[in-house]
């Protein structure tokens, strides 16, 4: 018997099945388009670290960005070429004038954005302030934002390279600031990846920004011609262990100190602790082999990093297992721990 | 009449295509409750612990045997490591309850997520079952990974990316922070097995595959979150953080205890893929002789040898 339908009754039932099907494939098509969602590795990336912190990446070595009521403070630009992208990233997240930038080194892949990003900033010290024979060039920085560094920094760059100095230096063993509501220390290691680095410590964001002293991707990079040394790096990793905060006692939070590397990751205590043992244990075993009277190219016929080579290792490139064999070799054979 | 039929029938096919290849969001069985620990591969990690130098049937290369090899059991009285958590592989090796439940969407009523509480040491996995893509490399290790899922029929499979470097075995073999987990959930009724494929490109040569059996029991009553955690100073020398417990190249003295504990031959006991396979023991066959020992002290309760009594003291170990 075929059943009658009324046209109301039929109209209802044409405008649900259609409906229903839209709706299923708006679902499914939502559902494939989230799968295939995959972070352009070409293209700047910027991750939230905190509230209000952020680390941007793809820009040749990681940048720190604080965000604050007063401003914006880089830690790094990043290499040159990179600053519009990193402007841009930038204004995606702050609309505020990036005030201060902090050196961790004189790599190129550090501060070649110095000049555009600190011209594109604002500098905190307005006016001419007291003497009127400092004008705003020096105090002010011409308006820019100021670039604060270890002076051993302003020291290791290139003549021909101005415009990316620091305007501002330091020769203590720190150089603090209070700035957004933060406490902002910046530490000088000496005579570890170079004899300018620093890291930053952000109190109140509970974040710390390592630099090349921190760089999960290689082993360390030690610039010897640059007054590195094997010694200083352990005595900064160790000296960054200290100071990050493990989420002890309840580890499923995510309560912690985060370390920014000067590549690769966001960290915190643990991953930075797994790089110190490894560091720490290959020097060990080099410096058995210096003890027990073997030349360089033996230890490196005997494969000190073997358990590491895997992760940290390179056999090109600009820093290769060897050369930091080398360099841990001539340095632990040089001074004695 | 029939312009009617034809396109309802149409939409209906259209709508039931779409939900058919959606179907990793529809197809979910129920998978919470508390699930008691049944049986597992590895069960000494479960007791006493895995020997130093007991490397046999883990699918380890080179580099990850000399890091095994180069352990100090010392480094668990480092401070900082006091109270790391286990990587989430261990999630699958029990012997606490995992407390399973799920996390809905509030309007949807969908289920967005499964939760594993695996308890003492291990973070809760979050399994996130929206469709969301893992993170870019740069992005955090947390302490659980990052671990994603869907359904395949009635398998809940999970991939977990962004796992910390952590120990593979307890006895001092190490995973990186590279290495992925892809697990297999199968709920039979009351039981659920959990299969776990465990890839490390810098460790491993194979996957390290784990398979466990549970039950559900709900009196196991398990806590979703492990205990919270102080560190002390176990040891007065490592007061000096600076100090990283470890046996330089060759000179570790308990590498080749548990060969010569069991009779094993050194090459098996240094593990590596060969060991995983039944090829390996025929390998030995011409080359090693099997000279039990004495007597059983450890682990006798595992013995095939029914004259070998296996006896328990208070605690429940075995002496």
């Amino acid at each position: 018997m075929a059943r009658k339908y009324s046209k109301s009754w039929k109209r209802k039932l044409e405008a649900w099945a259609l409906a229903l099907a839209v709706l299923g494939s708006a679902a499914g098509v939502r559902y494939a388009s989230a799968q295939d969602r995959q972070p352009n590795s070409r293209d700047l990336e910027v991750l939230q670290v905190q509230p209000n912190f952020y680390m941007i990446a793809g820009a040749g070595g990681n940048i720190g960005v604080q965000l604050g009521p007063a401003g914006i403070v880089l830690v790094d630009t990043g290499s040159a070429g990179t600053s519009d992208k990193v402007l841009a990233a930038i204004k995606k997240i702050s609309d505020k004038p990036i005030r201060y930038i902090i050196d961790t080194s004189a790599d190129p892949d550090h501060v070649g954005g110095n000049s555009a990003l600190s011209r594109a900033g604002l500098s905190i010290i307005s006016g001419v302030v007291g003497n009127p024979a400092f004008g705003e060039d020096v105090l002010g920085n011409n308006g820019a934002a100021s670039l604060l560094a270890h002076d051993n920094v302003l020291s290791r760059m290139n003549p021909g390279d101005s415009a990316e100095w620091p305007t501002k230096t330091y020769t203590s063993k720190f150089y603090k600031m209070s700035l957004n509501g933060d406490g902002i220390e910046t530490f000088h290691q000496p005579a570890a990846h170079t004899d300018g680095d620093s890291f930053v410590l952000f109190r109140r964001s509970n974040v710390i920004v390592a630099g090349d002293l921190f760089d999960p991707t290689r082993f360390p990079v030690i610039d010897t011609g640059k007054g590195g040394s094997i010694h200083g790096v352990i005595d900064a990793l160790n000296r960054l262990l200290e100071l990050t905060i493990p989420p002890y006692p309840q580890p499923w939070l995510s309560e912690r100190t985060f370390v920014i590397p000067g590549h690769g990751p966001v960290s915190d205590s643990h991953d930075l602790l797994e790089y110190r043992d490894m560091v720490v244990i290959v020097t060990d075993i080099i410096q058995d082999m210096i003890n027990r009277s073997m030349t360089l190219e033996q230890v490196k016929a005997a494969n000190p990093t073997r358990g590491y080579n895997a992760r940290y290792g390179a056999n090109t490139g600009p820093w290769t297992t060897e050369m930091f064999v080398t360099s841990v070799y001539k340095g632990l054979s040089a001074k004695g721990r | 009449m029939i312009k009617f039929r034809i396109f309802t029938i149409t939409s209906i096919i259209v709508l039931l295509g779409t939900l058919l290849t959606s179907a990793p969001a529809f197809a979910q069985i129920d998978l919470s409750g508390v699930w008691g620990f049944v049986r597992g591969q590895y069960g000494q990690e479960n007791a006493g612990g895995s020997d130093i130098g007991d490397f046999t049937g883990i699918p380890i290369n080179d580099e990850g045997r000399a890091v095994g090899l180069s352990f100090s059991a010392a480094q668990w009285s480092e401070p900082e490591r006091q109270c790391q958590y286990y990587s989430p592989r261990y999630v699958s090796t029990g012997p606490f309850a995992l407390n399973v439940w799920s996390d809905t969407d509030p309007v949807t009523g969908r289920i967005v997520a499964w939760n594993m509480g695996a308890w003492i040491d291990k973070d809760i996995v979050t399994v996130w079952m929206d469709g969301r893509p893992h993170p870019s490399v740069n992005a955090f290790h947390p302490y659980s990974g990052f671990a994603t899922g869907t359904w395949e029929g009635d398998t809940l499979v999970i991939r977990t990316t962004h796992i910390k470097w952590s120990v593979l075995r307890i006895n001092g073999l190490q995973h990186s922070d590279r290495a992925t987990m892809t697990q297999y959930i199968v709920r039979h009724g009351d039981l659920l097995s959990m299969l776990t494929y465990f890839e490390d490109p810098v460790y491993l040569s194979e996957p390290f595959v784990l398979s466990s059996v549970w039950q559900l029991n709900p009196k196991a009553n398990s806590s979703r979150t492990s205990p919270a955690c102080e560190p002390i100073n176990e040891s007065p020398r490592l007061e000096n953080t600076s100090i990283v417990p470890h046996y330089l190249p060759g000179k570790n003295p308990f590498a080749n205890d548990y060969a010569r504990y069991y009779n094993l031959p050194l090459e098996a006991a240094q593990g590596g893929a060969q060991t995983m396979y039944p090829e390996f023991r025929k390998k030995l066959k011409d080359v090693y002789h099997y000279v039990p020992p004495e007597k059983c002290t450890r682990y006798c309760c595992d013995s095939p040898d029914p004259a070998v009594k296996c006896v328990r003291d208070g605690s429940g170990q075995v002496r």
